[in-house]
C-alpha cells in the first residue's frame, strides 16, 4: 500500500510542475498590468514604475517564475500582488473553508439522490417511472448552473410558496400512493401483518417528515456572503441554495451512470441467483448490485469534487460567496495578480492528483479481484 | 392507478405553481441577473459611471415627440430635496441626538457593501465608496458635511474658521479624548496623521483628498496648543473644510505608528518600505487599528477586501453608541444588494444603478442617497502630454456633442431610469443655478445633421479618415451605453473602433498609462464637497491628473475662483463661470449624473450621511 501511495506521490511532482509553468505563462499573456490595479483610476502615472517594482514587475518573467518556485517548494506561495498584500497560503486558507463545505454539500446532495433514484431508476428500466426519472434527468442535465441558481433563488427566496407547495404535493402524493397500499393489503388479509403494516409505518413516516419539512421551512438568504456564523445549521441554510443548483446536473450525471452500470449488473448470474434464493428487492439491489455498480459513480464523483472545489466561480459570484473559484478570478486573474492565480492553482491541482490517487485506492477495496491482480 | 397518480401529480403542480406565483406581491419589482462583481471604484473619481433616479416612480413613457420627451425629462429631474424617500432617511437632530442611554445587545446593522474594504488604515484607502463608511466610524473624522445644507459641521473637531481670504484656517479640538490604547488626542496628532496620509501617495494610494492635502503649507502650518491648529494654506480655499471631512481627517494615532515603524525597521528592504508594511499589517490586525483609533466602533474581526465586523466602542467620546454590531460584506452588485436587501438579509445595502433605485423607489423603500454631479462622462483626449490627437480640433469636439442624443443612452442602458444633464450642476443638486444652466444649455445640442457637417470639414481640411478610438469597461451598463454612443458617433461619420474590458485591464491602462485613446466613458463623481477639487484635478492644465490633456488659460482662471468662492452663491457664481467659460471649449462631453447611497430597514435610524456618501453610524440606532 506504502508503495502504491509512494508511486501516486512521485507522479504529483512533474504533473504541478508543469501546471504551475503553463499557468504562469498564461496568466502572464493576459491582457492588463497589476499596477495598474494599484495605480487606480485617479492615480498618478509618475508612481506607476515605483509600484512595478516594488511589486518585482520589473523583473523578467523567467526570474519571476523561478523566484515563485523556489518559494513555493519550501511552502512559501508569496504575498498577493493587490493590497494588503497578504501571503497567498493564508488567503487559500480563509477561502478553502466555504468553497469546500459548498462543494461537499453539494456532493452529498448528488450522492444521496441519484443512489435513490439510479437504483429505482434500474430496477424500474422500461416502465413509466424509469422515462419520468430519466426524462426529469435530462431537463437537470441541459440547466446551466447560474440559471438554476437564479431560478432558485428567484423561488426559493421570493417566491418561497412555491417550492414549499410543490414539496407538500409531490410527498403528499407518495403518502397517497402508500396509504393506497396500506389499505389495499389490508382489505386482501388484514391478519397479515407484514402484508400492510410496513405501508403503513412508511406513510406515518412520510407524512411526518412531510410534516415536519413543511412548519420548518427555513427563509433561504439571497446571499451567503455574510453568513460566517459558526452554527451548522446556518452554514446549511445559506449554502442549501448555491449547493443544489451546483449538485443539479450532477445529480444527472450520477444517476444516468449508476442506472447504466445498476442494469448490467442485474443481469448478472449472481444476481439472478439471488432472486432465486428469494432474496428481499431491497437486499438485492442495495447490498448485492450496487457495490459492483458503483466503480464509474465513484470516478465520476472524485473527478466532480475535483472540479466543484475549483469551479464553484459562477455560483459563488451569484450568491455572493468568498470561496476559492471567486478569489482565484476575481482577486487573482481579473487584476492579474499571478501569485493568487499560481497559488491557487497550484492547491487545486494538488488537491485534484491526490482525490484522484485515493480513488484508485479506493477500487482496491471495492473489487476484491484489483486487489488479488496487483498480488 | 399510475396514469391517474401522474395525470393528478401534473394537475396539483400546475394549480401550485399558478396559485404561488400569484399570491405573493409583496416582493414585486424584483429582478436576478447574474452581474458582473462591481469595479473597484476609487470613489470621487470612477471609470464606470451611472446616471441615477430621482425618485419619480412613474413609469417612463415612450419618447413619443419632444414635447412628451422634455416633460419627461422634466419629471425625471426633480430637486432631490423634494424627494420624500430621501427625506425620510435624513436624520432629525433628536434623531442626531442617539436614541439609547447604552448599547443595545443583540442589535445589529448587515451592511451590503459597494465594494468591499481592502484596508482599515485611512492612508491606503482608495476612497469613499471602497471602505469609507467602515473607516470613519473606526477613526472618526474631524468635519462633517451636510449634503442638504451645504455646510461642513465639526464632528470630532470645536470649530474651524477661516481668516477673511481663506488662507488661513484655526482649528479646535476638545480635551478629553483618548484613543483605543488610552493615548490622549492631541492637535499634533492631526499634523502627523495628514503627512503620513499624503506620505502614503507615493504607494499607487492616491484620491482627490490626498491631492486636496497638499494645498496645506506645512513649513508655515502651526500648532498653538493641545487643541489649536493654524492650517496656513498656499493659496486661497473657501472649502477647505472638505479636507478634514474624508480619510484626511481621520486621525491615526501617530504614537502607535512610530512604534510599528520601529518594529518594521528591520523588515524593510529597498523595494519594500517599513511604511508598506506598516499599512499591511493594520490591515489583518484589529488590535492595531483599535489601539489607534477612538471611532465609535472598534474592529472585531476583518477579512481583507471580504467582510469587516465592527462592535461598538464601550468608552466613545461621543457618549453610547446604540447598535452593538455593524459587519460589512459584499454580495456581488448594486442588484445583489439590492436583492439581498428585500430579502432581509441586509438592514442597510448600498445601491448605485438607477435601475435599481427605481425598483427600490417601487418598492417603497426608504433611501438615504445624493446625486454625484458629472457621474457620467465621455473624456475626450485633447492631446495628452503633448500627443497629437484628433479631439484637440474644437470642431470634433463639437461634433461629438451634435452627434450624441443623451436621452437616448438612457433609455439604451437605463430604461430610461437615469437622469441626463449637460451640465456640471444638475438641477436640484445643490451647486446647480439658472445661470449655470443658462451656459449649459448654449454648448451644441443634439444635432446630427450639424455634427456630420462638422466632422467632413475636418476630413476636407485635414486629409483624417473619420477614426475614432473609444475605450470603455465591459462590466454592465458600461457596454450599453458605449454601444449608443458609437452608434451616433458612426451615424455622422466618425469610424468608431471600440475597445472594452476590465478596468485595470483596458481603461486604466489606456486612459491613464498609455493615454491611447480618443474618447473614454468615465465619470467624476462630483457631490456637495469634492466639486472644487475634483474640476481642478481634472481640468487644471497643470493637474498631474488630467486625464484629458485640456488646459486653457481661462479655465484655469475660473477654476481659480472656485476656491476664493465663500458664500453659496458666490460658489454657484463660480461654478457658473466655470460652466461658461466649458461651452467655448467643450473639454468633455457630460451627459449624466449619478445616484449613490443606502436603502435602510424602516427601523434603523438616526445614520448620517456625509461627504463621498460616507455614513456614521455613531448616534445610530435601531427603533423598539
Amino acid at each position: 500500500m506504502l508503495r502504491v501511495i509512494g508511486s501516486k506521490l512521485i507522479r504529483l511532482v512533474p504533473v504541478l510542475f508543469l501546471v504551475s509553468l503553463a499557468t504562469f505563462f498564461l496568466v502572464d499573456l493576459i491582457p492588463g498590468d497589476p499596477a495598474a490595479n494599484l495605480l487606480g483610476a485617479e492615480g498618478d502615472i509618475d508612481d506607476l514604475e515605483a509600484i512595478r517594482k516594488s511589486l518585482g514587475l520589473h523583473k523578467p518573467i523567467t526570474e519571476r517564475y523561478g523566484d515563485w518556485l523556489s518559494g513555493a517548494v519550501t511552502g512559501d506561495l508569496g504575498d498577493s500582488l493587490r493590497p494588503p498584500h497578504q501571503p497567498v497560503s493564508d488567503l487559500l486558507q480563509s477561502r478553502a473553508g466555504p468553497t469546500l463545505r459548498l462543494s461537499a454539500m453539494a456532493l452529498g446532495m448528488s450522492f444521496s439522490i441519484s443512489l435513490f433514484l439510479g437504483v429505482w431508476s434500474a430496477h424500474a428500466a422500461g416502465n413509466r417511472a424509469d422515462r419520468m426519472v430519466s426524462g426529469t434527468m435530462f431537463a437537470f442535465i441541459s440547466v446551466p448552473t447560474f440559471l438554476a441558481g437564479l431560478v432558485f433563488i428567484f423561488f426559493f427566496v421570493f417566491r418561497e410558496s412555491v417550492p414549499r407547495w410543490i414539496w407538500v404535493i409531490l410527498v403528499g402524493l407518495v403518502v397517497l400512493r402508500l396509504l393506497y397500499l396500506t389499505v389495499s393489503r389490508w382489505w386482501e388479509d388484514r391478519r397479515d401483518l407484514s402484508g400492510w403494516a410496513g405501508y403503513a409505518v412508511a406513510a406515518l413516516v412520510v407524512a411526518g417528515l412531510l410534516f415536519w419539512v413543511f412548519v420548518q421551512w427555513p427563509d433561504f438568504p439571497r446571499t451567503a456572503s455574510h453568513r460566517y456564523d459558526d452554527n451548522w445549521r446556518e452554514q446549511l441554510r445559506s449554502l442549501f441554495l448555491p449547493a443544489l443548483a451546483l449538485a443539479l446536473s450532477e445529480i444527472a450525471v450520477f444517476t444516468r451512470l449508476l442506472r447504466a452500470d445498476m442494469l448490467s449488473t442485474l443481469q448478472e448470474q449472481f444476481v439472478l441467483s439471488s432472486r432465486a434464493k428469494g432474496m428481499p428487492t431491497w437486499r438485492i439491489l442495495f447490498r448485492d448490485a450496487l457495490r459492483p455498480s458503483s466503480f464509474s459513480l465513484i470516478t465520476i464523483a472524485g473527478i466532480t469534487l475535483g472540479r466543484l472545489i475549483g469551479g464553484t466561480v459562477i455560483i459563488e459570484s451569484i450568491f455572493g460567496l468568498e470561496g476559492l473559484g471567486k478569489l482565484i478570478v476575481a482577486h487573482g486573474v481579473i487584476p492579474k495578480d499571478y501569485t493568487v492565480v499560481q497559488g491557487g492553482v497550484l492547491v487545486l491541482a494538488v488537491g485534484y492528483v491526490l482525490l484522484n490517487a485515493i480513488i484508485d485506492i479506493s477500487y482496491q477495496y471495492l473489487d476484491p479481484r484489483i486487489r488479488r491482480g496487483r498480488v | 392507478m399510475r396514469s391517474w397518480l401522474l395525470k393528478l401529480l401534473a394537475l396539483l403542480m400546475v394549480f401550485g405553481l399558478v396559485a404561488a406565483a400569484c399570491g405573493n406581491d409583496d416582493d414585486d419589482g424584483v429582478t436576478t441577473g447574474p452581474d458582473a462583481p462591481a469595479p473597484a471604484d476609487d470613489g470621487d473619481d470612477a471609470p464606470a459611471p451611472e446616471p441615477a433616479d430621482d425618485g419619480d416612480d412613474a413609469p417612463a413613457p415612450e419618447p413619443a415627440d419632444d414635447d412628451e420627451e422634455e416633460e419627461e425629462r422634466t419629471d425625471i429631474s426633480a430637486p432631490v430635496e423634494e424627494d420624500e424617500d430621501v427625506e425620510a432617511a435624513v436624520p432629525t437632530e433628536e434623531e442626531l441626538a442617539g436614541g439609547c442611554e447604552a448599547t443595545v445587545s443583540g442589535t445589529k446593522i448587515n451592511y451590503a457593501n459597494f465594494s468591499p474594504n481592502a484596508n482599515m488604515d485611512p492612508t491606503a484607502s482608495s476612497g469613499s465608496l471602497v471602505g469609507g463608511t467602515e473607516l470613519v466610524n473606526v477613526w472618526d473624522v474631524l468635519m462633517t458635511f451636510d449634503p442638504d445644507a451645504g455646510q461642513y459641521n465639526g464632528h470630532v473637531a470645536e470649530s474651524l474658521t477661516s481668516n477673511d481670504d481663506f488662507t488661513e484656517w484655526t482649528l479646535k479640538i476638545p480635551s478629553g479624548i483618548t484613543y483605543g490604547n488610552g493615548d490622549a488626542f492631541v492637535a499634533q496628532d492631526v499634523i502627523d496623521s495628514m503627512k503620513r496620509f499624503l506620505e502614503g501617495r507615493g504607494n499607487g494610494v492616491t484620491n482627490t483628498i490626498a491631492g486636496s492635502v497638499q494645498a496645506i503649507n506645512f513649513e508655515t502650518t502651526e500648532v498653538l496648543d493641545d487643541n489649536t491648529i493654524i492650517f496656513r494654506l498656499n493659496s486661497p480655499w473657501s472649502t477647505f473644510s472638505l479636507v478634514l471631512g474624508d480619510e484626511a481627517g481621520m486621525v491615526v494615532n501617530p504614537r502607535v505608528i512610530a512604534q510599528l515603524l520601529e518594529e518594521e525597521a528591520a523588515n524593510a528592504t529597498e523595494e519594500v518600505s517599513a511604511e508598506k508594511l506598516v499599512r499591511d499589517r493594520m490591515a489583518v490586525s484589529p488590535d492595531l487599528v483599535n489601539a489607534a483609533s477612538f471611532g465609535p466602533y472598534e474592529v472585531v474581526e476583518v477579512e481583507p477586501n471580504v467582510r469587516t465586523l465592527l462592535r461598538a466602542r464601550d468608552n466613545y467620546w461621543g457618549g453610547p453608541v446604540c447598535i452593538e454590531e455593524i459587519e460589512f460584506t459584499f454580495p456581488g452588485s448594486s442588484t445583489a444588494n439590492w436583492e439581498a436587501f428585500q430579502a432581509g438579509d441586509y438592514n442597510a445595502a448600498f445601491l448605485r444603478d438607477p435601475r435599481v433605485f427605481a425598483a427600490a423607489r417601487e418598492a417603497d423603500a426608504v433611501l438615504n442617497t445624493e446625486l454625484q454631479n458629472v457621474g457620467g462622462v465621455f473624456l475626450i483626449n485633447n492631446g495628452v502630454r503633448g500627443a497629437e490627437r484628433i479631439g484637440q480640433d474644437l470642431r470634433i469636439r463639437q461634433a461629438i456633442h451634435h452627434a450624441v442624443d443623451r436621452q437616448l443612452i438612457n433609455e439604451r442602458a437605463f430604461e430610461n431610469t437615469g437622469i441626463v444633464t449637460n451640465a456640471l450642476a444638475h438641477e436640484g443638486t445643490l451647486m446647480w443655478s439658472q445661470e449655470l444652466q443658462d451656459c449649459a444649455d448654449q454648448e451644441p445640442a443634439y444635432d446630427p445633421d450639424a455634427a456630420a457637417a462638422l466632422v467632413q470639414e475636418v476630413k476636407d481640411e485635414t486629409g483624417w479618415d473619420g477614426s475614432l478610438f473609444f475605450v470603455y469597461t465591459d462590466q454592465d451598463p458600461a457596454p450599453a451605453i458605449g454601444q449608443a454612443f458609437e452608434g451616433m458617433l458612426e451615424a455622422v461619420g466618425f469610424d468608431v473602433s471600440a475597445e472594452y474590458g476590465g478596468i485595470t485591464t483596458v481603461l486604466i491602462p489606456r486612459v491613464i498609462i498609455q493615454a491611447d485613446y480618443e474618447v473614454s466613458g468615465w465619470g467624476h463623481n462630483m457631490d456637495g464637497a469634492v466639486w472644487v477639487s475634483s474640476l481642478n484635478q481634472n481640468y487644471r492644465s497643470d493637474s498631474r491628473s488630467n486625464r484629458t490633456g485640456f488646459g486653457h488659460p481661462d479655465m484655469d482662471a475660473a477654476l481659480t475662483g472656485l476656491y476664493g468662492a465663500g458664500t453659496l452663491e458666490e460658489q454657484r457664481a463660480a461654478l457658473a463661470n466655470v460652466q461658461c467659460v466649458w461651452k467655448d471649449h467643450l473639454p468633455t462631453m457630460i451627459w449624466s449624473v449619478n445616484e449613490e447611497g443606502l436603502a435602510l430597514a424602516p427601523d434603523v435610524r438616526g445614520v448620517q450621511r456625509s461627504m463621498t456618501t460616507l455614513f456614521l453610524f455613531g448616534n445610530a440606532y435601531i427603533e423598539g
